[in-house]
């Protein structure tokens, strides 16, 4: 009772300077997390769309997480503050948003769960939005260059750092969602037992979290009608757009394939085929040297960039 | 049970997560950062020197946070923003650092991220070279300058104090010298003395450094004060830019108000004017319309009336020419007076009487025979009717020369008695 008391009184106390807020944050690690995590299931409680089962529990600690690890970020320029009633007032600011969470009921299966594991991780990182082509597509960096028309310079721009989603990138994701080593070796099985089925399933949940977590993208990043793809690709220019809406927008990437049917050969074909683990590093296809309208990169010196936002 | 282990085992995942994240942070060199605004990914800034600096502005939404990550996301910088206003700050990052200012108006907002990297080694070194030196100034706040000043004084006479106590004890602690010469003696007092009056010197020279440094910190005070109070009126002078901004927008707005009202107003007034007009026009036709109409009445009444004179001309020309009397015939006339000018008008335009059948009526002297009368109706190529009260209608189906020549011939005859061209004048009727 005493001990809690101390606790209480520390995580309400007041934190002068950054220093003061790190430390702090450091020894009351948990209780923040734990905090997060009770708002969060609070939140669910009250719209409805809690079940007492461990899938719910985890998606509450993963949000909690998410909460805090903004937290310890925006905290240190809040100071002087009392950081508990910081914590509460970031996450009821929140959950104040409309739609803040991606929850659907599906969603909580393995295969949501790594799903949206995955899609939740590539609006943050790069890595994860071009390991999004070939665990959905299964298309290495050869084929995703090749369809999105990207030149040598994007291309190692986008891929130079791809090594280390398989190394350590994959495994932090899998981790953050909270799948066992079984459920992962369950939904292998799946895979492998029941192609079709895992990927007719994987079509449909991707669509609900595409819509989701598009929003992550710039207003000006809208789905475009296949004309404005085919310019975009004639005139070699949008690379950035075409590697972030591409990654998180099937119906325009089935759409783009089409257009792109004849430059592809034919052989590039977007159907889903679910791909649990990252690819062996010995599977990297060979580089493909971009075609005529189909990428140039920065390396011929023209503006590679147009609907991208102003850098100074 | 079983679910309760791997909840707190997921749970100590995460803990340990956020444990490697806030030192990956602090050991992060990354090439490249991502910008997210509102948790959107708007841009990106690069550490390498090409693109050092990112802004962006948001003229429908206010910006609520600010967060840089990495390329594989890990989050290294963030900011939650004021509702209105300015905020910035500097985030640490391994030596560099990156600086977040974010600046919410009402119509929106705008966030500009920069990448400093520390400054090189030699870069470093000729600073705190200069800093020793008091000349140079370092490129730090302006504010943190006095008291780094004050200390170092403070450091410097420390050491010498210590310096000369070393020098006193040194002599205190020697071993008694052997007695030495008067001029040994004195030779050494003589240095001591120059050694003594070099230390006060030095003392002398260091307390002018100090007195120096003092002046310098109160000058770097007062020049403080004075940036202060520039800046509070340079802030006076913004806010004022800023209230004459709104107020000229403000009287924007109104005049444009009060233009476009008035353009609407005038509009309003050339459309009435227009429509008053049309309902006029409209008007003027309506009554020439019932003008028109009254006047093509008048005319059919007109015409009506003249075939009724035409009509009344016909039987009247024959009674004048044989039988009503000429003075019956001028007060039948003058009775009529605008029927004669009718009249007049109507022969003008009468048909050719000779291409109808003519009809009139004819009475015989006494005793005169059927024979002689048929005879004379055969000469005229008639027709004769039934006898009514002596008078016989003849039909003449067609007339060679005027009628009045016609029944004048007639009359001419030796068997004839009188002829009337209507029924009504015949005698005896």
């Amino acid at each position: 009772m005493g001990e809690d008391r101390d606790v209480s009184g520390r995580l309400s106390s007041v934190v002068a300077n950054a220093e003061e807020f790190d430390r702090f944050a450091a020894e009351a690690m948990p209780e923040l997390l734990d905090r997060a995590t009770g708002h969060t299931k609070r939140f669910l409680k009250e719209t409805g769309q809690w079940e007492n089962d461990i899938a719910h529990e985890k998606l509450a600690l993963r949000w909690g997480y998410e909460l805090v690890e903004r937290f310890l970020i925006c905290g240190r320029t809040e100071v002087p503050c009392r950081p508990l009633f910081l914590l509460d007032s970031l996450i009821a600011k929140y959950y104040s948003q409309p739609d803040p969470l991606c929850y659907h009921k599906d969603l909580l299966s393995p295969l949501g769960r790594f799903l949206d594991g995955l899609t939740s991780r590539a609006v943050v990182s790069r890595d994860a939005l071009m390991a999004l082509f070939y665990h959905l597509y299964g298309f290495g960096q050869g084929q995703v260059v090749k369809i999105l028309g990207l030149g040598m310079a994007e291309s190692q721009r986008v891929y130079k750092n791809f090594e280390r989603w398989r190394q350590s990138g994959w495994q932090r994701a899998v981790e953050e969602i909270g799948l066992t080593k079984e459920e992962l070796r369950e939904l292998e099985e799946q895979k492998e037992q029941h192609p079709e089925r895992v990927n007719a399933e994987t079509e449909r949940l991707i669509r609900l979290l595409q819509t989701h977590y598009r929003k992550s993208e710039p207003e000006h990043y809208p789905c475009l009608p296949r004309q404005k793809w085919d310019e975009l690709f004639q005139q070699d220019y949008g690379y950035d757009y075409r590697v972030w809406h591409l990654a998180m927008c099937r119906d325009c990437f089935v759409e783009v394939c089409d257009l792109r049917y004849i430059e592809l050969n034919g052989a590039l074909k977007p159907r889903i085929d679910l791909h649990i683990r990252p690819r062996r590093k010995g599977g990297v296809v060979a580089f493909f040297l971009p075609e005529q309208g189909g990428g140039r990169g920065h390396g011929t010196g023209r503006p590679a960039q147009r609907i991208s936002p102003t850098s100074a | 049970m079983e679910q309760d282990g791997l909840l707190s085992e997921y749970r100590q995942r995460l803990l340990d997560a956020l444990k490697t994240h806030s030192i990956r942070r602090r050991r992060e060199e990354p090439d490249l950062l991502q910008v997210f605004v509102n948790q959107e990914r708007v841009g990106t800034v690069a550490s390498a020197g090409t693109e050092p600096t990112f802004a962006f502005s948001s003229r429908e939404r206010i910006v609520h946070s600010v967060e840089v990550r990495t390329e594989d996301g890990v989050l290294v910088g963030g900011l939650c923003a004021p509702e209105f206003g300015i905020r910035s700050a500097r985030v640490p990052l391994s030596r560099d650092a990156i600086e977040i200012t974010v600046h919410n108006r009402m119509d929106g907002g705008s966030v500009r991220v920069s990448y400093k990297a520390a400054p090189a080694l030699w870069h470093r070194v000729r600073q705190a070279a200069a800093s020793l030196a008091f000349g140079v100034s370092s490129p730090g706040p302006r504010e943190l300058a006095w008291p780094r000043v004050l200390v170092l004084t403070q450091v410097v006479l420390a050491a010498t104090v210590v310096v000369l106590w070393t020098d006193r004890m040194t002599g205190w602690l020697k071993p008694e010298p052997p007695v030495m010469p008067a001029s040994q003696v004195s030779a050494l007092v003589s240095a001591t003395q120059a050694h003594v009056d070099r230390l006060r010197q030095d003392v002398a020279q260091l307390a002018e450094a100090q007195t120096e440094a003092l002046e310098t910190v109160q000058s770097q005070r007062q020049e403080l004060e004075q940036l202060q109070r520039t800046l509070a009126a340079v802030a006076e002078i913004q806010q004022k830019l800023n209230d004459s901004v709104l107020t000229v927008r403000k009287d924007l707005g109104n005049r444009n108000k009060a233009v476009s009202q008035e353009v609407e107003h005038l509009t309003r007034l050339l459309l009435s004017r227009a429509d008053l007009e049309r309902e006029q026009l409209r008007h003027e036709l309506r009554t020439l319309t019932a003008a028109n109409e009254a006047l093509s009445k008048q005319m059919a009444t007109l015409e009506s009336s003249n075939q009724e004179l035409k009509n009344r001309l016909k039987s009247a020309g024959v009674d004048v020419s044989k039988t009503v009397p000429a003075s019956s015939e001028t007060s039948a006339v003058a009775g009529k007076p605008k029927d004669t000018a009718a009249s007049t008008q109507i022969a003008e335009a009468r048909p050719d009487p000779q291409a109808q059948p003519f009809t009139f009526w004819v009475t015989f002297q006494e005793g005169t025979s059927e024979e002689s009368i048929q005879h004379l109706i055969d000469e005229i190529h008639g027709r004769k009717g039934s006898v009514n009260a002596g008078w016989y209608p003849v039909e003449v189906p067609r007339l060679v020369g005027p009628p009045d020549r016609f029944l004048e011939s007639i009359r001419q005859a030796k068997i004839v008695k009188a002829v009337s061209i209507t029924r009504a004048a015949a005698p005896g009727q």
